[in-house]
């Protein structure tokens, strides 16, 4: 079955590079694995590819692209010529555009957001490698996540993309936030791991980014990521909180460039035949920010 | 320390503000209502218009945010400016919202 791995990389614009790569590695924790023209690559410590977020030094702030990794080299024709029939156009990205990167096929969402299929990449292993491994690595710094875990973006048409991830990459949605007599989406959840998302949408403006996500254990790696992010001055949005939807434990703040970066812990397990859990767009406050119960100007309006 | 004026969600707050504090941070420790958002010069949700003052701009900062022609026009971003003399300032949305007021009644 040809199948959507995962969200597998992650492209920001950043005002200064020099400062985020210093945010990125001492702060967040990641590992800084090449250098190519103005873009510095990064991984996570229990990432094995050879990066999950590529810096690019711009002036402005926001999303680059985004990519998902498919199973196998032959799924990029399979998913290019089903793309098509959708009614986005794709091309085909050489092989080493980017660093470490093979060949990746290039169409736009109906929401505006440039996005990318791969499935060749440079292998690196995991900070503890495979052989009778440590649990975690000694001398990890910073928040120190498993993993890229999500992104949320913002759009305007949020049912045709929910369509084109559910009908042409084949993703599940776990949770739907619907207005009044379901007339209209305003908040969609997709996934094709395990996890309660690997993309999600808000109603909001075309090809913006709300936040990019980065994988931790626990609750307790959530308040620890929000001790380190008072240490080192870096400003919130949203202290340690739980999520409605997802159930996730999760903290917010932002980049030096302004990009929302979320630490998020646990969420319940997702499955192909899950049945979506629908929200009332009146309980969004309660979905979002299970324990507060309503919304903050600076997490439904600050966007890059 | 300097008095700042500020016109946001048509209401007109005056506080004081350091030299070396940015007119959001100053507003917000007195629970002035500031629009804030990423306070890293990236969003743009504390776009003001400068109508009276002196000031300095951080210039590293998004130009989708605050343009070059934006910052040429008096327009700054109150998270990463600071204030060299008493300041008159209004949100940029509050700005916009006069400028179509004032267009209306003209058209009159």
């Amino acid at each position: 079955m040809t199948r959507v791995m995962r969200l597998g990389r992650v492209e920001l614009n950043v005002l200064n590079l020099d400062k985020s790569v210093e945010y990125y590695t001492k702060v967040i924790g990641l590992e800084e694995t090449g250098r190519m023209g103005n873009s510095v690559y990064l991984k996570a410590w229990d990432e094995f590819d050879h990066h999950s977020l590529i810096l690019t030094k711009s002036n402005k702030a926001g999303l680059v692209h985004l990519a998902f990794k498919v199973e196998t080299i032959d799924d990029l024709a399979y998913y290019e010529r089903k793309i098509e029939e959708f009614g986005c156009t794709t091309t085909r990205i050489s092989s080493n555009s980017r660093l470490g990167e093979g060949e990746a096929v290039h169409f736009i969402l109906p929401t505006g957001h440039h996005c990318e299929l791969y499935h060749e990449i440079g292998f690196l292993g995991t900070a503890v490698g495979t052989r009778n491994p440590h649990p975690w690595p000694l001398g990890m710094k910073g928040i120190a996540p498993h993993r890229l875990d999500h992104l949320l973006l913002t759009g305007d048409d949020l049912k045709t993309v929910t369509r084109f991830f559910v009908e042409v990459l084949n993703f599940g949605q776990s949770e739907r936030v619907v207005t009044e007599g379901e007339e209209e989406l305003v908040g969609s959840f997709l996934f094709t791991t395990n996890t309660s998302h690997d993309i999600a949408f808000v109603k909001g403006p075309d090809a913006k980014l709300h936040h990019a996500a980065f994988g931790v254990e626990s609750l307790h790696d959530v308040f620890k990521a929000a001790d380190l992010l008072s240490m080192y001055e870096v400003p919130f949005d949203v202290t340690p909180t739980r999520h409605g939807i997802s159930r996730g434990q999760t903290i917010y703040f932002f980049d030096p460039s302004g990009n929302r970066n979320e630490a998020f812990a646990g969420g319940y397990m997702a499955f192909r035949d899950m049945p979506t859990i629908t929200w009332d767009a009146s309980k969004i406050g309660t979905g979002i920010f299970y324990h507060r119960r309503e919304l903050s100007e600076s997490f439904m309006k600050a966007l890059t | 320390m300097y008095k700042v004026t500020l016109k946001v969600r048509n209401q007109q707050f005056e506080y004081n503000c350091a030299p070396d504090q940015t007119p959001l941070r100053a507003a917000r420790n007195e629970f002035i209502p500031f629009p804030t958002g990423c306070q890293r010069g990236g969003c743009g949700m504390c776009k003001m218009k400068v109508l009276e003052g002196e000031y300095k701009q951080e210039l590293e900062r998004s130009h989708e945010a605050l343009s070059d022609e934006e910052l040429a026009n008096g327009f700054a971003l109150a998270c990463c400016m600071t204030v060299k003399s008493n300041l008159d300032i209004i949100s940029a949305a509050d700005y916009e919202d006069q400028l179509k007021k004032a267009n209306l009644e003209e058209a009159k």
